[in-house]
């Protein structure tokens, strides 16, 4: 758009919604922000780092945010907290970065999405999880929202003695149909991919394959008993994407029969994307150390290997805010920076 | 003799970085080590997945296929090469695919590219660069050869040399507490300086050598303790302040925490409100009818390009009397200074922070 047009439209913008006010630049102190979020964390103790990637990444935020990664004193102090349940925030009116513009910040834990999205409807939440099927929506109906770069890695992890489990690795990662459930179940958010690392990340993932190929798939699986498949089953789209591919499955010729547990001899996870340093996210998958471009790729295709995986996509972290809501970002792999967020009318 | 150094370091680091046809032939080297004797490298195909422009990732092509070239020429077992050009935080990866059937060998080379030089704007209000640098900085004088740069911890004296500005001295500025939106001003009478920084008050001399000696508290601190806001003597916490003349009256303009800018009148009494200026904004010396006008910032999101309009004030509204002055991105400070103001924006692209005098010129 040419600078005039642009300048025009805005002119006239702010004639027309004066109520709408793009004016306050400079931000406002004061306030408090609200926070759900579906994980939930039982410890404040920066050493006791959960397993399960979502609390993993909660706790981390409110780790850095609390106690700035270094063990000093980060830009927040912990003023009421209640396992599992919710943390309260208040500003560190010392901290060396300068003090936070909030003045407080309060975090809803173990908030199901559908409560999530009734709290945000009736202005009991400022910030929200937005399942990757509802962004678009979000963004079609002009609400505020803010993703990382892809960060979570949708896989399928194989265990067991099978003797036939890599040839039936192979034959299941060649009869996913994964442009189908991006487009439908991801609502074509997300990138399809045969890598851990994104591509923002480590720059060579197309070097990994991560095509359909039917025929193929049915060769490798002839003859081939019955797979048994788990997933947790109290994540919606996990579960959603797990029942197409059961179906993808079937038509190779290859039955995938649900199971609970994890001795299952294939899972459908969520790994997470833990760092923006390409080695150290690998590292923290379980690969080898490494720096050098093509080391790296050599690692993740060992881990890979030895882990017997299959990655299928990777998808961001997404939140909706409120209008009132300013300068909140998400990173690359989904942390916050609550420091720097402002809420224009603050809330006592 | 320091213009000099100064040329050899910059030849040196101009020198010593490698170039994207280097890397190029970097990876055609990596190639040429797996090939087989009796085997000729072909790139059959190439892909682009970097921000790279189609004119320079044509000459990679062709720098690739250049060195991969036999020096004799013979015939070979050819060997397909998949060359991409791709990109991760680290700048661009070159890669190659060496095909052979169904065997495949994988060459990567990475390539930091340098910093894409910053681009000048074409300046409508009368906009002169001063200075630049990484830093966050507050406010700038500039006397003759002397220049002086108040950033959020220290005060900075700069020399003027035939190479540029030198960094002279520098010193801290005892009691400044950090603000995640600092400000601060500079005043300078003479010799002397005083930097107004939130809570505080700092003073000394800036010629022949710099001295500083902070107070906390007092009525004279003109920002607001810890916070990004101006407190001026019995007015609520403001952005921006200023007072002008309209029709020999007394105006008053405030940029207030609604994201409005308010007048009130020489009683002090509201008067009117508009929400079209961002939140800064300065009075200037006009010299073009009004005694004095205004410039103001736009109202463009703080991750956003900027500019500056001058305004009158004419009824109580405010009227463009010229042409905005862009800047590459948000404005952080924009003061009074004497024969105009001074604006400081961060440079989106580079992340730098650049200072400009900002003059109004009714000759234009």
């Amino acid at each position: 758009m040419r600078p005039t047009v642009s300048r025009s439209i805005a002119a006239v913008s702010c004639l027309l919604a004066a109520t709408a006010l793009e004016a306050a630049r400079r931000p406002h102190y004061g306030g408090t922000l609200r926070i759900e979020v579906s994980g939930a964390i039982g410890s404040l103790d920066p050493a006791d780092m959960p397993t399960d990637p979502a609390e993993a990444a909660l706790k981390e935020n409110i780790v850095r945010e609390v106690f700035n990664n270094a063990g000093a004193t980060g830009p927040f102090r912990v003023a009421n907290w209640e396992p599992m349940k919710a943390l309260a925030l208040e500003a560190n009116e010392q901290f060396q970065g300068g003090r936070p513009y909030l003045d407080r910040v309060e975090i809803h834990m173990g908030r199901s999405p559908r409560d999530q999205a009734l709290d945000f409807e009736l202005g009991r939440a400022d910030v929200i999880e937005l399942p990757p099927s509802d962004l678009r929506r979000a963004q079609q109906q002009g609400g505020h929202t803010s993703e990382s770069a892809p960060c979570r890695v949708i896989a399928l992890v194989f265990n067991g003695r099978r003797e036939d489990l890599d040839r039936l690795r192979q034959a299941l990662a060649l009869t996913i149909d994964r442009p189908a459930i991006r487009n439908v179940l991801l609502q074509r958010q997300g990138e399809i991919s045969g890598a851990l690392l994104p591509a923002w990340l480590s720059g060579y993932e197309f070097l990994f394959p991560a095509g359909r190929d039917v025929a193929r798939a049915k060769e490798l699986a002839t003859l081939a008993a019955p797979l048994s498949f788990a997933w947790d089953s109290q994540d919606a789209l996990l579960r959603s994407i797990a029942e197409r591919i059961v179906v993808n499955a079937a038509e190779a010729g290859l039955t995938l029969r649900p199971t609970a547990g994890s001795q299952a001899d294939a899972r459908l996870v969520v790994l997470r994307i833990a760092s923006d340093d390409a080695g150290d996210a690998l590292k923290a998958l379980g690969g080898a150390a490494a720096s050098d471009p093509l080391k790296l790729y050599e690692a993740e295709r060992a881990l890979i290997e030895s882990r017997r995986m299959v990655p299928l996509f990777q998808l961001p972290i997404a939140y909706e805010m409120g209008s009132n809501v300013h300068a909140w970002t998400t990173g690359p792999t989904g942390n916050w920076r609550l420091e720097d967020v402002w809420l224009e009318s603050a809330r006592p | 003799m320091s213009g000099r150094i100064l040329l050899c370091l910059l030849l040196t680091a101009i020198c010593g970085a490698q170039t994207l046809d280097e890397a190029v032939r970097g990876l055609a080297k990596k190639i040429t080590a797996q090939l087989a004797p009796g085997e000729v490298a072909r790139v059959t195909t190439m892909r682009n997945l970097s921000p790279l422009g189609r004119a320079d990732t044509t000459r990679a092509r062709t720098v690739l296929e250049r060195a991969l070239r036999q020096p004799v020429t013979r015939a070979g077992h050819p060997v397909d090469i998949a060359f991409t050009i791709s990109h991760n935080p680290r700048g661009l990866l070159l890669v190659a695919e060496i095909e052979r059937g169904d065997d495949r060998q994988v060459e990567m080379v990475e390539y930091a590219a340098p910093a894409a030089p910053v681009r000048s704007t074409h300046a409508l209000l009368d906009k002169r660069l001063l200075w630049e640098q990484d830093e966050p900085m507050l406010d700038v004088r500039v006397d003759g050869d002397t220049m002086l740069v108040l950033e959020p911890t220290e005060i900075v004296d700069y020399v003027r040399r035939p190479s540029g500005w030198e960094r002279a001295e520098a010193k801290p500025l005892d009691g400044a507490v950090a603000v995640r939106d600092p400000r601060g001003q500079l005043q300078e009478s003479g010799e002397s300086y005083t930097a107004f920084l939130p809570g505080a008050v700092c003073r000394g001399a800036w010629k022949p050598a710099l001295d500083v000696h902070c107070e906390s508290g007092g009525t004279e601190a003109r920002l607001t303790p810890a916070r990004n806001t101006l407190q001026v003597q019995d007015w609520p916490p403001v952005f921006s302040f200023a007072q002008i003349d309209e029709r020999s009256r007394p105006l008053y303009l405030t940029a207030e925490l609604d994201g409005r800018t308010h007048l009130y009148d020489g009683a002090r009494r509201p008067v009117g409100a508009f929400d079209t200026w961002g939140d800064d904004f300065a009075a200037v010396d006009n010299g073009c009818g009004a005694a004095r006008a205004i410039l103001a910032s736009s109202t463009s999101g703080r991750d956003a390009a900027d500019s500056v309009t001058a305004f009158e004030m004419v009824d109580r509204k405010p009227v463009a009397i010229g042409d905005p002055a862009e800047f590459p991105g948000p404005l952080t400070a924009l003061w009074p200074a004497p024969g105009g103001a001074i604006a400081i924006a961060r440079d989106l692209p580079t992340g730098r922070y650049a200072a400009y005098s900002l003059t109004l010129n009714c000759g234009r």
